[in-house]
């Protein structure tokens, strides 16, 4: 199984320079990469392509040599950085996390997310505990690439080392691949197989 | 004398229990906190932990239903509501989270000589433009022609040409790049080096101790320890509360340790440790009072088993 970018090239306004440019990028099932590089030059751009949330206006992007699919469970998941803006305000805990398919108890309690978590409101969890029911709403039986973006910055260190725990334990059971945006060098240090800049695809 | 001094600081929520009645929810419990003029002091802690109350509570801004108890004093004299208001702006200032607090329909220039309440409004702003190496055409610029970095340098030249001298920063840097984090936490130990005394609230440890000179740590409304910016070194052997060194051992540039388990809910269990269900020292004692704050090693902390 492998996830590409092949030649992709992107541009928010078609008044404006290409923000990414004939990018490649491949991951591997099992493989977790790392992608580094200043803000504000495509990082995000790239992790929503290869989730298909946008489509680039060159090249394509390919899961298995094949367009991602159009409809359905979808593969590639992307987890981000503020999970109060990706979650449905009006929905408790129990629905958000039916969101995409059932999230069972032993994924909850390998994400640490206490029972008592699914009858409250998004607002009442604090976001290290909201970011865990993103995660754990991303990891249906279906999903083979994680894509991470900036999925920790906003946690303290204990909370951060935890999720990834969790994460990594369960992309190796089921030979996931991730991709993780981050500005902090150690952590992509601890996490993955490879990093690679932004300026360099 | 320091120049804000915190004090057995309690507060807790109002809320209606059914009819005509009320119950209190305590979201902090009896904090502790000094900062000196020339100081850099970090906030450590978790989100929900309760440093963004806190910094409410100094500047007054807490909602109507907050029950407050203990003591603030800024320069010797006691914080009431009152003298709150004529500070708030004036010598105790707050650099916001975001850019997006500037108003992005007014040049920035203008924005600035509005915060100055002493002095030649024009010569404030020049002055403090120059400390932060803004240009004179940066003045009549709109927040929208300016880069991250130069609108995060406008805020802080706002507080600095305010005249204030207790700055509150509330999470300023999270998801900068190294370069950008690297200046913007420097314009706070610039401040603090020509006197003024800053409160930096962030979760982030690594950056945060590149500036600071002693930290903080909140954990479940409280403060278990105040350390010197130098403990946080090697294994953590020299910090003293369980949960500081969690915190340190789990930055992925030391162990990377996931400590298990989760703070309780602001509002739970405020007469035990809130760190004994997840800490592997706790007995008797830590389940059934608050550990006291005390005195050690030139720092602050709330255990009992600290030493």
């Amino acid at each position: 199984m492998l996830l590409e970018a092949r030649d992709v090239s992107f541009r928010y306004d078609r008044r404006e320079d290409w923000l990414l440019q004939r990018a490649n990028l491949r991951i591997e099932a099992g493989e977790i990469v790392g992608l580094t590089g200043p803000s504000g030059i495509g990082k995000s751009t790239l992790a929503r392509l290869l989730a298909g949330y946008r489509k680039p206006q060159q090249g394509e992007v390919r899961l298995a040599g094949k367009p991602l699919p159009s409809s359905g469970y979808q593969p590639v998941q992307l987890v981000l950085q503020h999970p109060e803006k990706a979650v449905n305000p009006r929905w408790r805990i129990r629905r958000i996390l039916r969101e995409g398919w059932q999230v069972d108890a032993e994924l909850r309690h390998m994400l640490g997310i206490a029972e008592q978590w699914l009858d409250r409101w998004p607002n009442e969890l604090s976001g290290g505990e909201l970011q865990r029911i993103c995660v754990a709403r991303a990891l249906g039986p279906g999903t083979q690439f994680l894509l991470a973006d900036e999925m920790t910055t906003m946690l303290d260190a204990v909370t951060q080392a935890q999720i990834w725990n969790a994460v990594c334990e369960i992309a190796e059971a089921r030979r996931m691949g991730m991709l993780v945006i981050s500005h902090d060098a150690h952590l992509l240090g601890r996490l993955c197989n490879r990093i690679v800049d932004i300026d360099t695809i | 004398m320091a120049l804000l001094e915190v004090n057995d600081l309690s507060i807790s929520f109002e809320q209606s229990a059914g009819w005509l009645r009320q119950r209190y929810i305590p979201v902090l419990h009896q904090l502790q906190l000094t900062v000196d003029a020339g100081e850099v002091v970090a906030v450590l802690g978790a989100s929900g932990a309760g440093k963004s109350l806190l910094a409410h509570a100094i500047l007054g801004i807490l909602p109507s239903h907050a029950r407050i108890t203990g003591e603030m004093t800024y320069r010797g004299e006691r914080l009431t509501p009152q003298r709150q208001a004529a500070l708030r702006g004036m010598d105790i200032a707050l650099v916001p989270q975001s850019v997006a607090y500037l108003d992005p329909l007014m040049p920035v220039g203008e924005q600035v000589r509005h915060a100055v309440k002493q002095g030649n409004k024009r010569e404030r702003q020049r002055e403090s433009f120059r400390l932060y190496r803004l240009g004179e055409e940066v003045e009549r610029r709109y927040p929208f022609q300016l880069s991250g970095g130069m609108a995060r340098r406008v805020l802080v030249a706002a507080a600095t040409a305010s005249g204030a001298r207790l700055i509150i920063a509330d999470e300023p840097t999270p998801g900068l790049d190294p370069d950008v984090m690297r200046e913007a936490l420097g314009r706070f130990r610039e401040l603090a080096d020509v006197g003024c005394g800053v409160l930096l609230i962030s979760h982030d440890i690594a950056s945060a101790l590149t500036v600071a000179d002693r930290i903080a740590v909140m954990y479940a409304g409280t403060v278990v320890e105040i350390a010197r910016a130098a403990d946080f070194a090697g294994d953590g052997t020299a910090l003293r509360h369980p949960y500081t060194r969690a915190l340190w051992q789990a930055l992925p540039q030391n162990g990377f340790v996931p400590l298990p388990g989760e703070p309780p809910q602001l509002g739970e269990r405020p007469h035990a440790c809130a760190f004994a269900s997840r800490c592997s020292a706790a007995t008797d004692a830590c389940l059934h009072e608050q550990p006291p704050v005390r005195e050690l090693r030139r720092g602050l902390v709330r255990c009992v088993h600290a030493s």
